[in-house]
């Protein structure tokens, strides 16, 4: 039996909803604008429902619908709509001031902020999302074979900034890895 | 900044009911994305199929024309729209419509749509041009050249994603340069269709959009439409003590844009009842009751077809104010919330 619409598009919110408000938190200030960025960027996938492409490609799909929300956001241009004012609610009462669980070490995110903004996008991709350099030429709108030189350099700069220190140096391995 | 919670630990957060109130939000929104474009479409449909948060996300083709208020009257500023070189392209083939457009003088994209068949214009400016070169001529496992081919009467290169999309990058003309990518579509009729293109500036280009479309050279007129509008039921515009100087949208949709300036104009009076609640003001606020109380009329926000919840939640404050009561979020800070009033 086909599935309507309505059903694709819950099974979607469903599976992705987590990531996307999780993509959102990790780049705003404020926990009110990651519900903004979440409720645009699913309200965009259920009118653009048919253009979402299925399987592995729907989460970096999203994830470039967020991108582009959040730019529009930092840029000011946002307009607010009235939807998920009890999420922003829920989020300001909720979202920790501080928290373990964590995608980072505070020292890598603080190197991390010395890179160029291009290298800090590839590398939070590839180190908070777990995105593999295909899916973040998906996410970024370039090839694959554009994205790879680019995460390998970004990390190799990264390295370069961090303290040695008996503790892997490595981003990734210090990255709560999520299934 | 927020913590760089996980997906897991984000999984973890109590935002259960907030969560499920969003899904059927987004469900009760109008769908308009099957919707087909026609050119000759009634000017206060809203047939053009951007969605309202990629409209929202759409620059403009050149910035908001501003009003300016001059006393309690209104003064057109006379912002002219300006020309520019033709280094634009748009598509003339039968049953090819528009399905985006978003970009700005610099850069930007437009995409037709005819059945499940995607034909995409994109300009860049002149200094992109050997970075795309490059990255195309890397889209292939092994790096190929693009081939040589010939695109409204210029040189341009031709490379085919995953060997089945074509795309052609044309020469630079005019500060920038064209990329025109086919999806689904024979490397044959991709070249076909190349004939139908044409090269416009910028007044061409909005004159091939759909009625719907506002750009720069229509957009002052839309703002004094709306202003006008309103002012049959609304004078002064704005209320006595307000600071405000200017209204202006970068909304290209025409009924997105008229939303918009009613918008800022029903916050002006919003904020003036506030004021006029925490003062005591009795008369203030009667005032202010008065004016939203006609909101329903306002043609901008009585005639939108859908694309926007504004005009519902607008309405909604008139009458919570009407019948006494404080909205819940009349403050100005969760006005910027909810209605996206600015300050």
């Amino acid at each position: 039996m086909t599935e309507t619409r309505e059903e694709t598009y819950r099974r979607l919110y469903a599976t992705h909803f987590d990531a996307v408000l999780g993509y959102a938190l990790r780049r705003t200030d404020r926990p009110e604008d990651a519900a903004d960025v979440t409720a645009e960027t699913f309200l965009v996938a259920w009118r653009r429902l048919v253009h979402v492409p299925t399987g592995t490609e729907t989460r970096p799909w999203l994830y470039g619908v967020a991108r582009r929300v959040l730019a529009n956001q930092r840029r000011g241009n946002h307009r607010r709509t009235a939807l998920g004012d009890r999420l922003r609610q829920e989020l300001a009462t909720w979202v920790p001031d501080t928290s373990d669980d964590v995608v980072q070490r505070a020292d890598v995110v603080t190197a991390m902020r010395r890179l160029s903004a291009r290298d800090q996008e590839v590398l939070e991709l590839h180190l908070w999302e777990g995105l593999e350099p295909r899916e973040i030429a998906e996410v970024l709108g370039l090839t694959t074979v554009v994205v790879r030189p680019r995460l390998s350099r970004a990390r190799a700069r990264l390295r370069d900034l961090l303290p040695q220190d008996p503790q892997p140096a490595t981003p990734q391995l210090s990255r709560k890895v999520r299934p | 900044m927020n913590p760089l919670l996980t997906d897991d630990a984000v999984a973890e957060l109590p935002l259960h009911r907030g969560r499920a109130e969003l899904l059927e939000e987004i469900m009760s929104a109008p769908v308009l994305e099957d919707r087909s474009v026609r050119a000759d479409a009634p000017r206060r449909r809203t047939t053009w199929p951007v969605p309202v948060a990629a409209a929202a996300a759409v620059l403009a083709l050149v910035a908001g024309s501003p009003w300016l208020l001059s006393g309690l009257g209104l003064r057109d500023a006379g912002v002219a729209s300006g020309g520019s070189g033709a280094y634009r392209a748009v598509l003339d083939a039968p049953g090819w419509t528009v399905d985006t457009v978003v970009g700005d003088d610099d850069s930007g994209e437009l995409t037709y749509v005819k059945g499940d068949r995607f034909f995409e214009i994109n300009w860049y400016p002149a200094e992109e041009y050997d970075g795309y070169v490059e990255d195309r001529n890397h889209i292939t496992e092994t790096p190929v050249a693009g081939e040589p081919i010939q695109v409204l009467g210029r040189g341009a290169l031709m490379w085919l994603y995953d060997g089945a999309h074509p795309t052609a990058i044309r020469d630079v003309e005019n500060g920038h340069f064209l990329e025109l990518r086919g999806k689904s579509m024979s490397t044959a009729a991709y070249l076909a269709l190349l004939d139908d293109v044409r090269l416009v500036d910028r007044d061409g280009f909005a004159a091939a959009m759909p009625s719907a479309y506002v750009d720069g050279t229509k957009r002052q007129r839309a703002v004094d439409d709306v202003l006008d509008g309103i002012s049959e039921y609304v004078d002064p515009l704005i209320p006595p003590g307000s600071t405000r100087g200017s209204f202006s949208s970068a909304e290209d949709d025409l009924d997105l844009l008229g939303v918009e300036v009613a918008r800022d104009v029903a916050c002006e009076w919003l904020r003036d009842w506030d004021e006029a609640h925490r003062a005591g003001d009795q008369a203030r606020m009667e005032r202010a009751v008065a004016v939203l109380g006609t909101s329903r009329d306002w043609p901008a926000l009585r005639d939108a077809t859908g694309g926007s919840d504004q005009p519902e939640l607008i309405w909604s404050y008139a009458d919570q104010v009407a019948a006494g009561q404080a909205p819940k979020h009349l403050v100005p800070k969760d006005l910027g919330h909810t209605l996206g009033c600015s300050g």
